[in-house]
């Protein structure tokens, strides 16, 4: 079932898929190495836009109106809901693939050879960034877009910055500034003891990733079309 | 079989197909043992409701018309003069026995009842 | 009685400013069923609870006497749909849309697709949202009827489709049907069903008025016309349905005998056709009289 899910997407987004991953990849190396960016930032980007691709597949199917055929298909709710997070990890690893193919060319290019394998633009050596990334970028949206669609996204996005961008707003009120970087405080604290052990960090990841996962079924099955 | 169906007649459609089926059968255009269309095929040419032909044709094997074989399908029947007027006076018979009953349930005697009777022979003849 | 191929029963939704409620009835195997009613009554919403694209809050949708709204992924390569005013993927061509729907059902008839393209006047390379409403409804068709299906549910499919056209289609839907498969149909336009339809479902205003034979329709249901002084003497309560104008008023019975009877030489008594249920009945139960 979800190889032909797969397959489908492939087919009706490709216009998406070949000319975002390719280009993108080349001229994210190029402009790196021009001006000694930090690799594994530019590589958080591309797997960042990658993993944005199955909210994208999902919006621009519910603007399109063409919802409707996907959830009329005879296929079950789990493996619609699981293509999209599937898909955000495949893209995802495909977009770094891609860098590192364009770093060797472009260095073999230039230097005559090609570079040692730790200095590939895709090796961040940092799972744990990428996990987190395809947190942000995929897991958590995901329950949001899938019930409502646009204003979802918007949801998810704007949230967080509002809660950021409110917080030097709330300085200018005296008292509360103070109840806030106690709360922001305690949230640090917590959150340093979990990074500290890796164990830790990735069981809180887990159930996060399970957790959206869930809410993502009863999304798309709550949506009415 | 020839069929038409007319809108603006007063009798329902299943009648209009009874009534025509069942005067080409008894004029003969329509011979023993021909082969009559399936009740869905006739509703396709004639353009309306399956639930039509099909009560066109149960009274039609009602009456002794035409009969239905399993798997084969639908043809005249034989035109057996005889077992259709047997079966007109059992008709008639039931028809009797049912007023008898009417009469029974009401009280009404057997004088009485045979008074009835006579009247509407009586009226019949007028 | 063989059991319904499709039986609803108490299905209920409410969406803020409509609901349905309590709408029922079964369709058995082997007949075509048509919905009537105005827009807006909720015919779609009712054909979406049986694609499983709107989750009710109350009531019971069985097909083929399983649980539909539990079994739906599995029960659904039984179900073909045509949607109203069918919208596909921009950019993709009839054959990649086609290509897509085919690895889904694997009953999958590849030579009679082709051979409906070529009866509708599509080719395979046309690209689907630059086609006029008329032919994405034949291409929806096509994917539709080139299937096994056992139930075939049509949303308003007539809508973008010229009358000769809609001819030939009621006739090669009729065709479809067999002991097993039935047919769903949907439409405001009711001289489609006029006489083809084997069952006629009435909505209107988020309920369901009634589930007949056509037959039962032609022969209760009539249309009194008459001056306004009888419809004075006589009384509303007869009529399920009024329109009243300067010269008079046409009211729609139930009791097409009993009317005859009643209005013997005083109006004009006629056979209410489908379109004259629809006009009287109105689009909510206060427009009725």
């Amino acid at each position: 079932m979800l190889p032909r899910l797969f397959l489908r997407d492939a087919r009706l987004h490709r216009m998406l898929l070949a000319p975002s991953l390719v280009p993108l990849a080349f001229l994210a190396y190029v402009f790196a190495q021009a001006h000694g960016h930090d690799r594994a930032v530019l590589a958080g980007t591309m797997a960042f836009l990658a993993g944005l691709s199955p909210l994208w597949f999902h919006l621009r199917e519910s603007s399109e109106g063409t919802l409707a055929d996907l959830a009329a298909l005879p296929v079950s709710r789990f493996a619609i809901v699981g293509l999209r997070y599937l898909e955000a990890l495949v893209l995802g690893a495909a977009a770094l693939l891609l860098l590192n193919l364009a770093g060797l060319a472009v260095q073999a290019a230039l230097q005559g050879s090609l570079p040692a394998l730790d200095h590939l633009p895709g090796s961040l050596g940092q799972p744990r960034v990428l996990a987190w990334l395809y947190f942000g970028c995929c897991a958590y949206p995901m329950p949001l877009v899938l019930r409502w669609g646009g204003r979802g996204l918007g949801a998810a996005v704007g949230i967080p910055l509002g809660l950021l961008s409110s917080l030097p707003i709330l300085g200018t009120f005296g008292r509360q500034t103070d109840q806030v970087l106690r709360l922001l405080g305690a949230v640090d604290a917590v959150w340093q003891r979990v990074v500290a052990r890796p164990g830790l960090e990735a069981l809180l990841l887990a159930s996060l990733l399970a957790l959206s996962f869930l809410l993502s079924m009863k999304a798309f099955a709550g949506r009415d079309l | 079989m020839k069929i038409l169906l007319s809108n603006a007649s007063p009798h329902p459609i299943y009648d209009q197909i009874l009534r025509q089926v069942r005067a080409q059968i008894l004029s003969g255009d329509l011979t023993e043992g021909e082969a009559l269309p399936s009740i869905r095929k006739l509703a396709q040419t004639l353009q309306i409701s399956v639930i039509t032909t099909k009560r066109a044709y149960d009274e039609l094997e009602r009456e002794g018309l035409i009969d239905t074989v399993g798997g084969k399908g639908t043809f005249v029947a034989s035109p057996n003069a005889e077992f259709l007027r047997e079966k007109r006076v059992r008709d008639v018979e039931e028809k009797l026995a049912g007023a008898l009953d009417a009469a029974r349930a009401s009280g009404i005697g057997t004088e009485e009842l045979q008074r009835m009777f006579t009247l509407l022979l009586e009226q019949d003849h007028d | 009685m063989t059991e319904p191929l499709l039986h609803l029963l108490g299905v209920s939704k409410r969406f803020g400013h409509f609901a349905l409620r309590d709408a029922g009835f079964a369709l058995p195997p082997g007949l075509m069923l048509g919905l009537i009613g105005p827009n807006g009554a909720g015919k779609t919403t009712l054909i979406k609870a049986i694609l499983g694209l709107v989750r009710p809050d109350s009531g019971s949708i069985r097909f083929q006497g399983r649980d539909l709204l539990r079994e739906g992924p599995a029960l659904r390569h039984r179900i073909a749909h045509v949607p109203d005013e069918p919208r596909f993927t921009p950019g993709a061509s009839l054959r990649t849309l086609k290509e897509v729907h085919a690895t889904f059902h694997p009953a999958w008839d590849e030579a009679r697709w082709r051979e409906l393209m070529g009866e509708f006047g599509l080719e395979p390379r046309m690209v689907a949202d630059r086609l006029s409403l008329g032919q994405r409804t034949r291409f929806a068709l096509t994917l539709a009827l080139s299937r096994a299906a056992d139930l075939l549910v049509l949303d308003e499919p007539t809508t973008g489709l010229d009358p000769v056209f809609r001819r030939e289609l009621l006739a090669r839907l009729a065709d479809t049907l067999d002991e097993r498969r039935s047919i769903l149909f949907s439409t405001h336009i009711t001289s489609d069903l006029e006489l083809r339809a084997d069952l006629i479902t009435l909505v209107r205003d988020g309920e369901v008025v009634f589930t007949t034979s056509q037959d039962d329709l032609r022969e209760t249901w009539g249309v009194v016309k008459g001056g306004l002084e009888l419809l004075e003497e006589q009384g509303q309560a007869l009529f399920q349905g009024l329109r009243r104008n300067a010269h008079g008023f046409e009211g729609l019975t139930r009791d097409l005998e009993g009317a005859r009877r009643r209005f013997q030489g005083r109006a004009l008594v006629e056979r209410a056709s489908l379109e004259d249920i629809l006009v009287l009945m109105g689009r909510r139960k206060s427009d009725a009289a």
